[in-house]
């Protein structure tokens, strides 16, 4: 019970749910994801962080960077809860925003090249 | 001829409201005592007097929760004489409500607190507390 307590506390907040929303997308990474929500890089790494402890992503390296994943293996409550979740995102407006700014993200960008 | 203007049809954003009232749920299962109501309420009808012998809480600690609860939608209530009766809401007009419903029963049914917790309420049913 402790571990589905954890997951729904990572989920009660909207920029995580906006992370998540881009994760279900592709894999990304710290800049990528400050960059098309607009927060600061403690927001994106708290938000990614709460979500990773709570078991639902995954995170790999990639030479500088750190590349961040929905973890397909996790839980069944995890996956259950996810799929209410993207149903809900599919027409909510920001998210869709959000959508279309990280496919025009730009491969500077996505390339690290800021940091 | 004279051109009438007609004003925009007011849009309500459903969708805002869609992941606003997750978020909500969300949130309403973030807590442990939500979670064994909610787990008690899916089998069958609690009046709060029946729920106070198997939660240790006060009346205001219980009817709060419950009503976080219901406001997420994952409840309905009613009256019966002088008790008030909660039962988990399947046909919620939150549409994720059943899916997470389907969810914490799955993976919570079994787990000890909650098998628990069901035995203590058969007991506190036995009793025969409910003031019709």
């Amino acid at each position: 019970m402790r571990d589905l307590l954890k997951v729904m506390k990572s989920l009660s907040d909207g920029t995580r749910v906006r992370i998540l929303n881009l994760l279900m997308q592709r894999e990304c990474c710290v800049c990528e994801v400050m960059e098309v929500l607009g927060i600061t890089q403690s927001t994106a790494s708290r938000g990614l962080a709460a979500l990773y402890d709570a078991g639902i992503l995954k995170r790999r390296r990639l030479g500088t960077r750190v590349l961040f994943s929905i973890d397909h293996e996790a839980a069944p409550y995890c996956q259950a809860l996810l799929h209410a979740l993207q149903k809900a995102l599919e027409r909510d407006e920001t998210c869709l925003r959000d959508r279309d700014r990280l496919q025009q993200l730009s491969p500077a960008v996505a390339d690290c090249v800021r940091h | 001829m004279p051109v009438t203007v007609q004003p925009p049809p007011v849009v309500i954003p459903y969708y805002r409201v869609e992941i606003r009232d997750l978020l909500k749920a969300f949130k309403a299962l973030s807590d442990e005592t939500r979670l064994r109501m909610l787990l008690l309420l899916l089998d069958r009808d609690v009046c709060i007097c029946e729920m106070k012998e198997v939660l240790p809480l006060s009346a205001s600690q219980l009817s709060r929760n419950l009503n976080m609860l219901l406001d997420a939608g994952f409840l309905r209530r009613w009256r019966e004489g002088r008790c008030v009766v909660y039962t988990a809401d399947r046909n919620s007009a939150n549409p994720y409500c059943h899916i997470l419903l389907d969810m914490l029963a799955e993976s919570l049914g079994d787990s000890q607190t909650i098998v628990e917790d069901k035995k203590k309420l058969q007991q506190v049913l036995a009793q025969n507390l409910r003031q019709g």
